[in-house]
């Protein structure tokens, strides 16, 4: 007990329902599993599995019916919203499907963002949003607007940016979505790297089977259950 | 599956989920087409009372004269006619199917008078001085009772009804009656007979055979002869002079004309106007009738000659009325462009609201039409509904309906909804075509810019059409006062100055985001990030700073007018107060008491007299003449706000023959060689300067010198005292000892801000600005519920990424408060720089009866206005703050 090291996500009976008695959905059901630190977890299911419900409840963005979360030791499933809020700044961070970044901001800016809203110094963000940037290869577009980068430079960008706070946990749900096959290879590459640089536990829901081959370890989700 | 049909559960459907919002624009438009469907009809009644108001207000300078040619009998054989009064009430019923229809119809019948110069009397005394007057009104001579003695009967009996005097007989006596001031005055009593001549030194023999007082002293047929009751006194060279009337009866109304010379018999028929039947529509065709009649065959031809200023007195009403006009449409073209814009946003957030199902349906192949119909069902029953509501209340409480202000609110409201539909949904089916291409792309966007280039140029240009069409011809004019181009200058501007603004925006917005890059805080970095996605945003800006701007101009307006009606009304009264009486040396006395009352700082006398006409050797008018101690009315000038007349101090020195004179108004080629008709006495003047505007004379005004006036050799009696200071009002009262009436400068002000016109347009103010306020409250409601959906997302992306709670709201306020109080002091002083440019040109003395453009006023709370918009925003991003920080952000994933 004393020398296993402590999970960085331990999932405990959980459990989320939605609608009401004839609709019920049950898209989790008594999940339960564990992810060590600096893991890079992927999570495969069909359509309407439940893959995204379960990366919303891991973070805190959504609220289990039953179970429990912990991640890095925190309870998440019993935080209050300036707890969750504490934990979206200091702990997870997301990386979009459709990316979402502010048009109106170049790429070191958007990258920039979760530390401003640390009031992370200034020199510090720009040495740290230096660094990513050349990171995920984007050195010569940090001053390109989003509309001016390619899908693939724009989750780049995404995800530099939810490394930008120095997260313990990264949740992507469908990454490379948004794009064509090449791309998402290039950009699941740079996700394990990253990954790996950086030191961070990753979750990633995904149907892409290149996908898997890059992960440590695949959570197999089909109607709400997990197994393996 | 094609569906072009349009599709019941749809509608239905659709109106259940967004019954607030329908409601909301039912409302608008039932506020709307209330508004302006009432404006119109109230208009016209405000125009009509005006008019009735400038018209009893004219007394007799409203009544149409008729002078009858001059009786002529045989000078060696006069005969006396028992028959004069029928042959006068012929002449009334001539003269009354002499006027044209349209004027006939507004005049009462008329009275017809028969009078005398004054006669000189004889045997009592000097100075003494007797006119002699018949009255015949249609409804009986006034009516009178005797206190002494009978009412005059005719010299002869039944059977000499007829006689025929041979030339050489001496003067045929005719009997008349005297009021008891009269009979007072002149020392007479019922049964005098009383030797008088006249001008020309003939003899007349006036035989007292009663004293009346009159039944009804206020009567308007004694105001045509008004020292029948009120005799006037006075001192010429050093003589008192007595001058009075006295009543001829219809019984010795034949003796009248068989004992005065021929020459000496003035008859009249007087049309007095009945000012409730004087309508605002009719009253240019009335001045043109008047007009007419003046310059058609005159005495010359031995017909009759027509006299009036009713034309004069119509014009200066239609004038105010037409410059009011102007002024409520001024109001109207910027509440109405502001509600449009409203319906528009409105409709932009139902389409908002409907993009998916807009979408989809196109997707599955709707016809563009067919999505357009279904909306255009909604909107119309929308729209109709409001204005049914509208336009009940109006008939309701205004009882007639103006139907074509309401109309573009009526298109507006029907059309925006299936248009923005339509464009949504085609942009939808369309966004799969745009260019993949680079340039292509480049290109589309560049023709975008263009397109927008070109309509702000439209706009500027049209802004500066309607500037100088204000600036050149006004809004009086117009026989309508239809002049939209004009009076819409001041919203034109404002879109103008809003759309500089818009233009301005983004760089600024872009300024502040560079400044706060090197920041470490985020918030006023996020906020420019957002502002520079959002701010450009035309609409709900452009609604806040027109309404801004029309409202702070609505009140600017409203506020000058009042203000400049302080002014106004001290012109009018010509100082704090004023005391107008029969013509009586006396007030001479009364003067100096008021003068040296406690809490008096100035005090003149003067004699005005209107209509006294005045000729030149290429002119001739009918001017007011002002006959004053020069010096004393300097300082009552010099003691009140009244502007300063210092010209006056050239009216002391001798002018030789001819009395110096301050002429205001009358064309140019009156001040040449003046001479003015007083009393029977040529007084030939010399001007000198500029009178001022006494008492605020709509003629010409001559300002004469008492002293030089009576060194001329005329008389002129003072008639009027004013006074300055805060003890005068009741110096004057206790001076006065009830005799003539007072006018006191504060009731007066009342009086005027009571008129039609000006209490008029500050309701149409107030009510305008608060539908401009509530318009802009509902475009800042509007606008933020239309882009609630894309800020929400981009707001919750932020939580994800560790946004606090506390930081969320100074973002939402940030973001929301910026363009609204950047569109609102944008507004503020757009509104104050075209209440600047252009109050100049709106005629605003016209209401406030001043001589000049009134000083604008634009009162401090009308920062209040921006200040409720930002109450408006504050209440809005707390209500969007507390819904955001509960929400979920469960989507966030998957969206
Ligand atoms: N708000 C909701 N209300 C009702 N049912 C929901 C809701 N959100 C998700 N579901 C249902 O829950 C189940 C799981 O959905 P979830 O989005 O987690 O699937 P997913 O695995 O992410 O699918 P995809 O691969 O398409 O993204 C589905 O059957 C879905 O219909
Ligand atoms: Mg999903």
């Amino acid at each position: 007990m004393s020398a296993v090291a402590e999970p960085m996500v331990a999932v405990r009976g959980l459990t989320r329902t939605y609608g009401s008695a004839p609709t019920t959905v049950h898209a989790l059901s008594e999940v339960s599993f564990d992810i060590a630190p600096g893991e890079l977890v992927a999570v495969v299911g069909r359509s309407g599995s439940g893959k995204t419900t379960l990366l919303n409840l891991l973070g805190g963005l959504d609220r289990p019916d039953a179970g429990t979360v912990r991640v890095a030791g925190t309870e998440v499933t019993a935080l209050d919203e300036q707890g969750l809020s504490r934990l979206r700044r200091d702990t997870i961070s997301y990386v979009f499907q459709t990316f979402g970044l502010i048009p109106a901001l170049t790429a070191a800016e958007n990258i920039g963002v979760p530390l401003r809203l640390r009031r992370t110094p200034t020199h510090e963000r720009e040495s740290r949003v230096a660094l990513l940037l050349d990171l995920v290869g984007l050195r010569d577009h940090a001053l390109q607007r989003p509309a001016e980068l390619s899908g693939g430079q724009q989750q780049r960008v995404g995800i530099a940016r939810a490394l930008a706070g120095s997260p313990r946990l990264l949740l992507a749900d469908e990454p490379t979505g948004q794009l064509d096959a090449e791309t998402g290879l290039a950009v699941m590459a740079l996700l394990r790297a990253v990954v790996e640089s950086e030191g961070v536990t990753a979750v990633v829901a995904t149907h892409d089977t290149v996908t898997m081959s890059l992960a440590d370890r695949v959570l197999r989700i089909a109607d709400g259950r997990v197994d393996g | 599956m094609p569906r072009t049909r349009i599709h019941g559960a749809t509608i239905t459907g659709r109106l259940r989920s967004d019954l607030g919002l329908l409601l909301l624009m039912g409302l608008v438009v039932a506020v709307t087409v209330a508004m302006t469907a009432a404006a119109a009809p109230l208009a016209e009644r405000t125009a009509d009372r005006a008019i009735e108001t400038t018209v009893r207000d004219a007394g007799l300078r409203g009544a149409v004269i008729a002078t009858m040619p001059e009786w002529f009998s045989d000078p060696r054989a006069r005969t006396r006619a028992p028959n004069t009064l029928v042959e006068i009430r012929q002449d009334a019923d001539y003269a009354q199917d002499g006027l044209p229809p349209r004027l006939a119809a507004v005049l009462r019948p008329g009275v017809a008078t028969v009078t005398t110069p004054a006669l000189h009397l004889l045997d009592a005394g000097a100075g003494r001085y007797l006119r002699l007057a018949f009255v015949d009104a249609p409804d009986g001579a006034p009516e009178v009772t005797y206190t002494a003695g009978s009412p005059p009967r005719a010299s002869v009996g039944v059977d000499g009804a007829e006689l025929t005097l041979p030339s050489d007989a001496g003067p045929w006596p005719v009997q008349v009656a005297l009021s008891e001031a009269a009979a007072d005055a002149l020392g007479l009593k019922p049964g005098d007979r009383v030797p008088a001549e006249d001008a020309q030194h003939r003899a007349v023999l006036l035989r007292i055979s009663g004293v009346y007082t009159a039944d009804d002293a206020n009567d308007d047929a004694w105001q045509l002869v008004t020292e029948l009751l009120t005799p006037s006194q006075g001192v010429t060279e050093g003589l008192l002079r007595t001058s009075a009337a006295a009543l001829v009866s219809a019984e010795s109304l034949p003796d009248l004309r068989l004992g005065v010379p021929d020459d000496d018999l003035t008859r009249r028929i007087v049309f007095t106007p009945q000012p409730p039947l004087m309508t605002s529509r009719h009253s240019s065709a009335l001045e043109q009738e008047v007009v007419s009649l003046q310059t058609s065959a005159g005495l010359a031809r031995g017909d009759i000659s027509w006299d009036s200023l009713l034309d004069r007195v119509l014009d200066d009403g239609r004038t105010r009325v037409s410059a009011a006009r102007g002024q409520a449409q001024v109001l109207l073209v910027g509440l109405l462009a502001c509600a449009l814009m409203v319906l528009v946003l409105a409709a932009q957030l139902l389409v908002r609201r409907r993009t998916g199902s807009v979408t989809m349906a196109r997707e599955r192949g709707a016809s563009l039409l067919g999505i357009g119909a279904e909306l255009l069902v909604e909107s119309v029953a929308v729209a109709a509904a409001g204005a049914a509501v509208g336009l009940a209340v109006v008939r309701l409480l205004v009882g007639s309906v103006g139907w074509s202000w309401p109309v573009p609110v009526l298109v507006v409201a029907a059309l925006a909804a299936p248009v923005l539909g339509a464009v949504t949904a085609g942009r939808a089916a369309g966004a799969r075509r745009v260019p993949a291409n680079r340039t292509a792309r480049r290109t589309a966007a560049r023709a975008v810019r263009l397109r927008r280039v070109a309509l702000e140029l439209g706009v500027l240009a049209v802004a500066m059409l309607a500037f100088v069409a204000l600036r050149q011809r006004g809004v009086v004019g117009g026989e309508d006062g239809g002049d939209l181009t004009a009076a819409s200058a001041a919203t034109w501007w404002a879109v103008a100055g809003a759309l500089v603004v818009l233009r301005l925006l983004p760089p600024a917005v872009l300024l502040s985001l560079r400044a706060a890059r090197r920041t470490a805080g985020g918030i006023r970095f996020l906020v420019s990030a957002r502002l520079m996605e959002t701010a450009a945003r035309a609409l709900p800006l452009l609604v806040v700073s027109v309404a801004t701007a029309q409202l702070t101009f609505g009140v600017a307006l409203a506020a000058t007018e009042r203000e400049g009606q302080v002014a106004g009304a001290l012109l009018s009264v010509g100082g704090d107060v004023r005391l107008t009486t029969a013509p009586d040396p006396a007030l001479v006395g009364t003067t100096q008491r008021v003068a040296d009352a406690p809490g008096v700082r100035a005090a003149a006398s003067a004699r005005v007299a209107d209509g006294v006409l005045a000729a030149s050797r290429s002119s001739a008018d009918r001017v007011r003449l002002v006959v004053v101690d020069a010096d004393a009315y300097q300082r009552l000038l010099d003691e009140s706000a009244l502007p300063d007349a210092p010209q006056l101090a050239l009216l002391g020195a001798d002018g030789g023959e001819r009395v110096p004179a301050l002429l205001l108004g009358g064309d140019a080629g009156l001040r040449d060689g003046l001479v003015l008709a007083w009393d029977d006495v040529r007084v030939p003047l010399d001007v000198v300067g500029t009178a001022p505007s006494v008492g605020l004379s709509a003629d010409p005004v001559v300002v004469v010198d008492t002293l030089a006036f009576a060194a001329s050799g005329a008389l002129a009696q003072p008639d009027t005292v004013w006074a300055v200071g805060p003890g005068a009002a009741s110096a004057v009262e206790a001076a006065s000892g009830g005799t003539g009436s007072v006018t006191r400068y504060d009731d007066e002000l009342d009086a005027r801000r009571d008129a039609p016109l000006p209490s008029g347009l500050v309701r149409l103010a107030v009510a305008a600005s608060l539908m401009l306020l509530l318009f802009a409250v509902l475009a800042v409601v509007l606008a933020a519920a239309t882009e609630a959906p894309g800020r929400a997302e981009s707001l919750e992306r932020l939580r994800a990424l560790g946004l606090r709670d506390r930081d969320l709201r100074r973002i939402l306020v940030g973001e929301l408060l910026t363009p609204v109080v950047v569109a609102a002091l944008a507004g503020l002083a757009l509104g104050i720089g075209s209440a600047h440019a252009m109050f100049g040109s709106l005629s605003l003395e016209r209401i406030t009866g001043q001589t000049g453009p009134p000083e604008i006023v634009v009162p401090w709370w009308i920062t209040l206005a921006p200040v409720a918009l930002v109450l408006a925003v504050l209440v809005v991003s707390t209500i969007e703050w507390r819904r955001l920080r509960r929400r979920v952000l469960a989507q966030l994933l998957r969206s």
